[in-house]
């Protein structure tokens, strides 16, 4: 066989961002012994291509990357001003004032095979407990504690789940630096042309200076305006903004308040929602809106009269458009990130969703022919993922209770069937429908569908064969276990002080 | 919240569904809620062919809190540890589909890449030597698994061999035990409310009439209450699948003891081989556009292990579903749903994945047409990819020795099953669909079995040095072998674990076929 001779020998990734440098480290990583010589063209300027404002708020997953990567948690988290997120408070999106949180980890246990939810339900009005009481991640995260969480599964303390809140530029700094220590290559430049081979493919990018630089494969993590999939390539784009209609953010940094909560929280507006991620030495605030529903000035002002610290510099601000490339791997080019797709922060999923496609992407990773299908593939998996999560973003706006013309506007919106389907499942139920390639397993769901205040119709028949009492006795003591844990845990300051992860204080 | 008025719950039929069904029900619905009857009548014969199992009945089994040495016993029971091919990709050509995997994944590439590699350099062992279970279904032992997962042990997957007849006896006591109420007798008609269409009563030869909220029908290819009463219609799969008869007898057993299902490939079909341990099964399913019954019978009476026990008897079936499984206030379990010929020894788990199904959406306090339709997406999807892994025998072939094999090999196949075949081919690939039953380690042992070998492999794979996979394959084929070797062999540990009684086989006192 003559396969060696068609192995891909230069990749080049474009782009200067988190996806950029997420995707060299980790490509380096996994290719370190086979002579792939890795470039980064770094065209662009915005930092934050892949990014809502400075910060970032993950889901756990990402613990995997920086697992494979070698990097240390505590220096990682020094370096980036990162604090540990233990999910998602929900306020205003049914009622005014209302919360309800999506934890990360496990909210109560499944007896007998059922879901948990079922059992909480069947206490009725007799219990007056949030379902979020019974999952440990959620508690710890109302009192602003933390610890990590244990790996022998006989005790409460490992049924809670974390991820991170950081400072985009921080980290984007410290990939870069990781990324030119393990040599890969670092180009600057405007991208003046692409050209092409004759079967299309994009042979090679010319910077500004005529600077060539030719490649085998390339990524494309250019962000929203595609230099090579949208752009040099055409593939085309979803539009997802019919079900999506929030276009415009505009973020601003406060001063940090203390307790130093674990949680990120998403509160409802007029037309949007506000985010606040709270890092070690500052707050990050952003107003996700639809600009058809309110201007510029007004969302301004709505984010500025709700903040809980003073501000610190200028607000920006940042349009957006949802939905995704047609294909996600055409050719020779695989768009990742912000080229890739566009889904507000609401679900945390931007980072998630760069690990995902280059997991993906190592998986099926090709020769230089393309040819063994593998691009089909790709794009299969990558857009059911995809669509199940902005099916999960696009629940909470579904199921608002609010009054404003842009909630009414939500309410009224015809879903994608896959997503109706769910939701009548629920309501008839409480049974989560789960589909291939979900990023948000069937208790993430759940805690939305309770926290949104719809309630099932019936409840499940195998239920009955569980005596009440039982279900009460039993969910009391898993509150009570789940208090005491998540009380005696530090607060997160103090874990972070305790862990070497306490990052210097900036002097504005 | 209201009251479930689904309480009463009638099943048609007997046999391996039937009694799998009310097994279950009588476990999970618990007595005193639920009441359950079952009708069932002697003069019915049973098809009785589907006697070869998978791993998740072992699960089934579990949940029921069975025995396993009691079960084996009750049911003449033997270990299957996978299914020997014979003449599928070429004539004389034999492989192993094993439960469980091959080998181990190094750095996160899939082992199958590593020993493509080495067969592209040109050696090549083979790729049963570095499964557990393959190797101990080739050197005829068996053990139970380890639970330690540190353990190569743990990696040892088995399901069974039973006298199907013997299984539902067996399972008809636990849910007897268990409140089940059997009705003898055979249903002579079917009355539908007036309202809605759903049923309402089944009418006996004795005149009794039987109401209830919720049927089951279990009663085979006749399917009396979906296909017959609520005239679902049939999806027709044959145009894939074209074998439509089988002709099926048991013969005493021979020497060996396999712990395996054969099944050989023959001019129009195949032939199954299921070694009991009073006995063996056999059959030859077969398409009779291309031979005669008599042919078939011929074939098949050449290919015994030992003296037939029973005059053969013919089955005819079309492959395919009914386009919905679950209709009105009646869910079919087992043939009466639909029929894949036994290639892949699917029909016993067609029964549990219904029972199972059925009873995480069992209806509440009404039948809400949103259950009825996830149910039968989910086990559409279920039939479909078992459907696709059973064509892909038939296709992935070079025999050109008869019609039957041309029309097979030239026939234009599921998109699915194509994409699949086309990025196995292409470098490897594989991707599981999360409903999917057969794993990835089932898809590459036909697809390498039947000569579908990738033209590249991962490009990953170059990222460790040669001799070092070659030395790592080493040590697991050998680990492999010096494991399995400590085993006992599987007649040694039935005998030590669950000898089953010597029945006294009558001659000529078989089941009798379906109509």
């Amino acid at each position: 066989m003559t396969l060696a001779d068609n192995r891909i020998r230069k990749l080049v990734i474009l782009g200067d961002g988190m996806a950029a440098w997420l995707s060299a480290n980790v490509l380096a990583h996994v290719l370190a012994a086979q002579q792939v010589h890795i470039c980064v063209a770094e065209s662009g300027g915005e930092i934050d291509v892949d990014t809502f404002g400075p910060c970032v708020s993950t889901l756990p997953s990402i613990d995997l990357m920086h697992k494979l990567l070698g990097i240390d948690e505590s220096t990682f988290m020094r370096r980036t001003n990162a604090t540990f997120k233990l999910g998602t408070k929900l306020t205003g999106w049914v009622k005014q004032a209302e919360s309800y949180f999506e934890p990360f980890g496990e909210t109560g246990v499944n007896f007998e095979g059922i879901p948990f939810h079922h059992y909480w339900l069947a206490l009725g009005g007799k219990e007056q407990a949030a379902l979020s009481d019974y999952a440990l991640s959620a508690v710890a995260a109302n009192l602003g504690k933390f610890s990590h969480p244990l790996a022998d599964t006989t005790s409460v303390l490992s049924t809670m789940a974390y991820g991170y809140h950081f400072d985009a530029a921080l980290y984007t700094q410290m990939l870069r630096e990781r990324a030119t220590k393990h040599g890969i290559e670092r180009l600057k430049g405007e991208l003046t042309t692409v050209t092409h081979s004759d079967n299309g493919f994009v042979e090679s990018l010319v910077l500004e200076c005529d600077l060539r630089v030719p490649g085998d494969f390339f990524i494309d993590c250019s962000g929203p305006q595609g230099l090579l999939i949208a752009q040099a390539l055409e593939t085309g784009f979803e539009d997802w903004s019919p079900l999506l209609p929030c276009d415009r953010a505009i973020s601003v940094s406060s001063r940090s308040a203390d307790p130093l909560m674990p949680y990120t929280s998403a509160t409802a507006r007029a037309a949007g929602w506000q985010w606040r991620i709270p890092l070690q030495h500052s707050t990050d605030n952003g107003y996700v809106y639809s600009s058809r529903h309110v201007s510029d000035q007004d969302a301004a002002a709505t984010l500025l009269a709700n903040l809980d610290g003073s501000v610190r510099g200028e607000p920006r601000h940042q349009s957006f458009r949802s939905g995704r490339s047609a294909k996600f791997w055409n050719k020779n080019v695989v768009a990742i990130g912000g080229a890739a797709s566009g889904l507000e922060p609401l679900a945390s999923t931007g980072l998630h969703l760069v690990q995902r496609s280059l997991l993906r992407l190592i998986e099926l990773f090709p020769d230089k022919s393309c040819a063994a299908g593998e691009a089909t593939e790709y794009n299969r998996l990558m857009s059911s993922e995809c669509e199940r999560m902005r099916d999960f973003l696009l629940l909470h706006y579904a199921l608002n209770g609010r009054d404003s013309a842009f909630w009414k506007d939500c309410r009224a919106m015809g879903l994608p069937p896959l997503l109706q389907r769910k939701i009548e499942h629920f309501r008839n139920r409480g049974r989560v429908v789960d589909y291939d390639e979900e990023t948000f397993k069937p208790p993430s769901w759940a805690a939305v569908f309770l926290g949104q205040d719809v309630r099932p119709r019936c409840r499940d028949p195998l239920l009955d064969t569980v005596p009440p009492q039982q279900i009460a006795t039993m969910l009391l003591r898993m509150k009570t276990a789940i208090r005491q844990a998540a009380e005696a845990m530090p607060t997160q300051r103090t874990y972070l002080a305790k862990i070497g992860a306490a990052a210097p204080v900036t002097i504005d | 919240m209201a009251e479930p008025s689904i309480r009463n719950i009638v099943i048609v039929g007997g046999g391996t569904a039937g009694w799998m069904t009310a097994a279950a029900v009588s476990k999970v619905l618990r007595a005193g809620t639920y009441t359950v009857r079952l009708i069932e009548s002697d003069e019915i014969g049973r098809v009785g062919v589907g006697e070869a199992t998978i791993p998740p009945i072992t699960t089934f089994n579990r949940i029921l809190g069975i025995d396993e040495n009691e079960f084996l016993r009750k049911t003449q029971g033997s270990i299957k540890l996978a299914i020997e091919f014979v003449n599928w990709g070429r004539l004389g050509q034999t492989y192993l589909h094993p439960f469980g995997q091959f080998g181990l994944d190094i750095e996160a590439v899939k082992f199958h890449q590593y020993w493509r590699k080495l067969g592209m350099l040109g050696e090549v062992p083979p790729l049963d030597d570095y499964c557990l279970t393959a190797m101990a279904a080739k050197l005829g032992r068996f053990t139970r698994p380890s639970p330690d997962p540190q353990s190569v042990l743990s990696t040892l997957k088995y399901a069974y061999h039973f006298d199907a007849a013997l299984y539902a006896r067996f399972l008809r006591d636990y849910a007897e035990k268990r409140g089940v109420k059997r009705r003898e007798g055979k249903v002579v008609d079917v009355s539908l409310r007036g309202e809605d269409g759903f049923i309402e009563a089944v009418t006996l030869a004795s005149g009794e009439r039987i109401e209830g909220d919720f049927f089951i029908d279990c009663s085979g290819f006749r399917s009396l209450l979906l296909a017959q009463a609520l005239k679902t219609e049939f999806d027709d799969w044959s145009h894939w699948l074209p074998c439509d008869r089988a002709v099926a007898t048991q013969c005493e057993a021979g020497g060996e003891l396999t712990p395996f299902t054969r099944a050989t490939a023959h001019k129009a079909g195949w032939q199954w081989r299921i070694p009991l341990q009073h006995r063996i099964g056999t059959g030859y399913v077969f398409c009779s556009k291309f031979i005669s019954d008599e042919e078939a019978i011929q074939t098949l009476l050449a290919n015994l292990d030992g003296p037939p026990l029973v005059d053969p008897w013919l089955l005819k079936f079309t492959a395919g579903r009914r386009k919905q499984l679950w209709n009105k206030n009646c869910v079919a379990i087992g043939l009466a749903g639909g029929f894949m010929e036994p290639l892949e020894s699917t029909s016993i788990h067609l029964i549990q994945a219904g029972i199972t199904r059925l009873l995480s959406l069992f209806p509440g306090a009404a039948i809400s047409p949103l259950e009825v339709d996830e149910y039968n997406r989910l086990m559409i999807s279920h039939y479909e990819h078992i459907r696709d892994f059973i064509i892909l025998h038939y296709h992935a072939t070079e025999r050109d020795d008869s019609p039957f094999w041309d029309q097979c090999r030239t026939m234009t196949v599921p998109e699915t099953l194509k994409h699949k075949i086309d990025l196995f081919r292409g470098c490897g690939r594989l991707f599981r669909y999360e409903d999917e039953l057969f794993a990835e380690g089932s898809w590459i042992a036909v697809l390498l079995g039947q000569n579908v070998l990738p033209q590249a492999y991962d490009p990953l794979v170059d990222a460790i040095d040669v001799k070092v996979v070659r030395n790592t394959l080493t040590q697991i084929r050998s680990h492999v072998r010096q494991t399995v070797e400590a085993f006992p062999t599987h007649r040694t540990f039935l005998q030590r674990n669950c000898p089953a009684p010597k029945l006294l086989v009558n001659r000529g006192a078989g089941y009798v076929g379906a109509k």
